[in-house]
């Protein structure tokens, strides 16, 4: 019976293994010396070929959660089908969309600095866009495939200059105020938090009196007196739901649209459970 | 005996808990809920939940193989630890074989050069490490499930198991992940592993200074039938004690033999002077073992087995001896003077040429009234049946118990129809022979 259990498993195992490398070394793609090969690289629809330059303002117009771009080393990457996967966490990542990240991928903002393996580095070139202040590479060399489950709206659009968007104003987020689309402003930062509710260790309820506004102060304190901040592990679980900056524009995909006039304070949470 | 009976539980119980318990402290380290958050999450996850299964498994299993006589009454026996083994062996394995799969599937979602990137070697050592001691593992254990190798070769192939396991621990110590990120999980990883290398260790490296092993000489070889060698040995100082039913670890200081390391079990009395072991060549070390003469050393480790007439619920009994399998029996029923004991015992083999015992059986049996050899002959009856030997011994209505010992599919087959006529599977009791 082991034997049985360990024959079935060697055969998925060499199945998967062998699909794996066919797939991925026969059909390369993304190939950092723009040698594209296979079928069906194009990007079609994406930035207009060749006419844009990586310039640090183009580059700083991809500087969300939902569109990120970094400068590394003087080259460009669209690292946003990445950030779900990065093992250090989005909330790594997300503070420097749009900007220079050099230091911080060099050091993992560690000290001493900690360097990124030879297999990040690999990673890294997959998301390679263009060489900083030039003009933007073969299509080709763009990410390939939207991550699976998310709904990225038009396909192969992760990564253009959105053409409708949505400005983060105050009275944009007062919209989302209610336990099915919930956001909150936290130190200038706004936070798509509706698929968090139910996780959140203090339970719903201590949130969702705070959807749709300004919740710095309760963040920082938990309603507690004397404050009692969050950790670590909190501050880097809640930059997943980073949606943009306040008065940010940022494109609709990802943003649930608020319900027709829903009477907020409905708890469907998991129940009155207090902060430790 | 009850309390026996838990405690021969207690031995898997351990295991179970020992690696169950990083799964728990995994499980605290963050909410659940964010651990299965979407595709990339819930991957992570399963490779990592795999991974602390496997490697708590591994170490487990290495302390498991030492064979450490204080835990022969955790697991009911020497026997059954090392069916124990067999099945977490296996269960590492698969642990380990799914774990940088799962975890690739990650990677496809960028790409699947990016996923047959993760799964080859590079230049990240903390990986190649990994995927070193999975290949490594793999390898050998073709040779334990699929390839039949020459014992002595496979026992070999086996050891070097250990070297798949560190290359497992180099993995494990370099690569980032949630063991490296919480001081409590890596503490106990590592001493759980600890464990292991230390069994590994005491059993292949320093077994000739830390085990103990009695110094015997052989006093006489005899040839019973056709293929079955009674071998008897003196001790050289130290006299082993033993139950009898028990069995021993020996090998032969002979060239010709070879010096490899076998169990048989004691066919002579504790109380004599000397130790027999009575041997049916099955293969290629057992059939060279009629060359042995006298004066030829031996060492012996020992003994093990918890099958013996003395560590049963009842005194009325059934014996039930398929072959060789008759060995533990004949000590047993050398030893049984006392007469408080009732018991029948099928001598099972094919003919009478087989049957190379029955004579001194026989003999044994005139002696006591109490104690009943009844032979069974396949050849010219047909295979023994449990509904046979109950309405001959009355298995069930006088609540004996039943000791079986013979080739694995007679006794796994007796058991069966014991267990159909609804004799209580706590009333049997079978030795296996084949350790591996």
């Amino acid at each position: 019976m082991v034997r049985k259990l360990v024959s079935i498993s060697l055969f998925v195992f060499w199945a998967v293994l062998v699909s794996i490398l066919t797939a991925g070394l026969v059909f390369k793609q993304n190939n950092i010396t723009g040698d594209v090969t296979g079928g069906g690289n194009n990007n079609s629809g994406n930035i207009s070929g060749g006419g844009v330059i990586l310039t640090a303002s183009e580059v700083a117009k991809h500087s969300s959660a939902n569109d990120c771009w970094l400068i590394i080393n003087n080259k460009v990457y669209d690292v946003t089908n990445f950030l779900s996967i990065h093992p250090g966490g989005s909330g790594t990542i997300i503070p420097f969309c749009g900007q220079e990240a050099t230091a911080a991928f060099d050091s993992k903002e560690k000290n001493p600095a900690v360097p990124h393996s030879q297999t990040a580095d690999n990673l890294l070139n997959q998301y390679y866009i263009g060489d900083f202040n030039q003009a933007i590479n073969q299509p080709g060399n763009q990410t390939q495939n939207p991550p699976p489950g998310n709904n990225t709206g038009t396909p192969g659009n992760g990564t253009g200059t959105p053409n409708n968007t949505i400005t983060l104003t105050p009275v944009e987020v007062a919209k989302h105020n209610s336990v099915s689309n919930c956001w909150l402003i936290i130190n200038g930062n706004v936070y798509d938090v509706t698929n968090f509710l139910n996780s959140h260790p203090g339970g719903a309820n201590t949130i969702i009196p705070y959807c749709g506004q300004e919740a710095t102060a309760a963040f920082d304190s938990k309603d507690r007196n004397p404050a009692q901040p969050h950790s670590q592990t909190a501050d880097a679980l809640l930059a997943n739901y980073y949606i943009g900056m306040l008065g940010q524009a940022v494109p609709p995909q990802n943003v649930t649209q608020p319900p027709p006039a829903n009477p907020p304070g409905n708890t469907g949470g998991r129940g009155e459970r207090d902060d430790d | 005996m009850i309390m026996n009976r838990i405690k021969a539980r207690l031995g898997l119980v351990g295991i179970v808990v020992l690696t169950i318990i990083p799964v728990l402290i995994w499980v605290g380290m963050r909410p659940l809920d964010s651990r299965f958050a979407g595709f990339a999450a819930t991957v992570t996850s399963l490779g990592e939940i795999t991974a602390l299964l496997g490697m708590s498994l591994f170490s487990l299993n290495l302390v498991l193989s030492a064979r450490f006589k204080f835990m022969e009454d955790y697991f009911g026996g020497l026997d059954k630890s090392y069916i124990f083994h067999h099945l977490i062996g296996g269960l590492t394995f698969v642990f380990l074989l799914f774990h940088p799969l799962v975890l690739s599937l990650k990677y496809l979602q960028i790409s699947a050069n990016s996923a047959a990137m993760f799964l080859l070697p590079g230049a990240s050592w903390d990986t190649n490490f990994g995927i070193f001691a999975l290949f490594s593992m793999m390898l050998l254990l073709v040779f334990t499930f699929y390839i039949k190798l020459p014992y002595q070769n496979w026992k070999l192939t086996h050891k070097f198991l250990g070297l798949a396991f560190a290359f497992g621990l180099f993995h494990m110590f370099l690569i980032t992940s949630d063991v490296s990120g919480s001081a409590i999980l890596r503490l106990y990883m590592f001493t759980l592993a600890g464990l292991g290398v230390m069994s590994l260790v005491y059993r292949v490296v320093l077994v000739g200074i830390l085990v103990e092993k009695l110094d015997y000489v052989i006093e006489d070889v005899k040839e019973l039938g056709d293929e079955v060698v009674e071998i008897s040995l003196k001790a050289a100082n130290k006299k082993m004690k033993f139950s009898p039913g028990q069995f021993v670890f020996i090998n032969f200081m002979h060239e010709g033999v070879g010096k490899e390391v076998h169990p048989f079990s004691i066919c002579s009395s504790p109380e004599e002077e000397i130790l027999r072991l009575g041997i049916k060549s099955s293969g290629d070390y057992t059939s060279r073992l009629k060359i042995l003469k006298k004066g030829v050393p031996a060492k012996i480790e020992g003994p093990y087995g918890r099958f013996s007439h003395r560590w049963l619920a009842s005194n009325k009994q059934v014996w039930i001896a398929g072959g060789i399998g008759v060995t533990p029996f004949l000590s047993m029923a050398r030893n049984l003077k006392e007469a408080d004991y009732e018991i029948d015992m099928y001598y099972c083999v094919r003919n009478e040429a087989e049957a190379v015992f029955m004579d001194e059986l026989m003999v044994l049996s005139h002696d006591n009234k109490n104690f009943r050899v009844i032979p069974c002959f396949s050849e010219k009856e047909g295979r023994i049946s449990a509904q046979k030997i109950d309405e001959s011994s009355h298995v069930k209505k006088d609540g004996k118990m039943v000791l079986i010992c013979g080739p694995l599919p007679m006794m796994k087959s007796l058991k069966e129809q014991f267990t159909a006529m609804g004799v209580k599977k706590r009333m049997i009791r079978m030795e296996e022979f084949k350790l591996l």
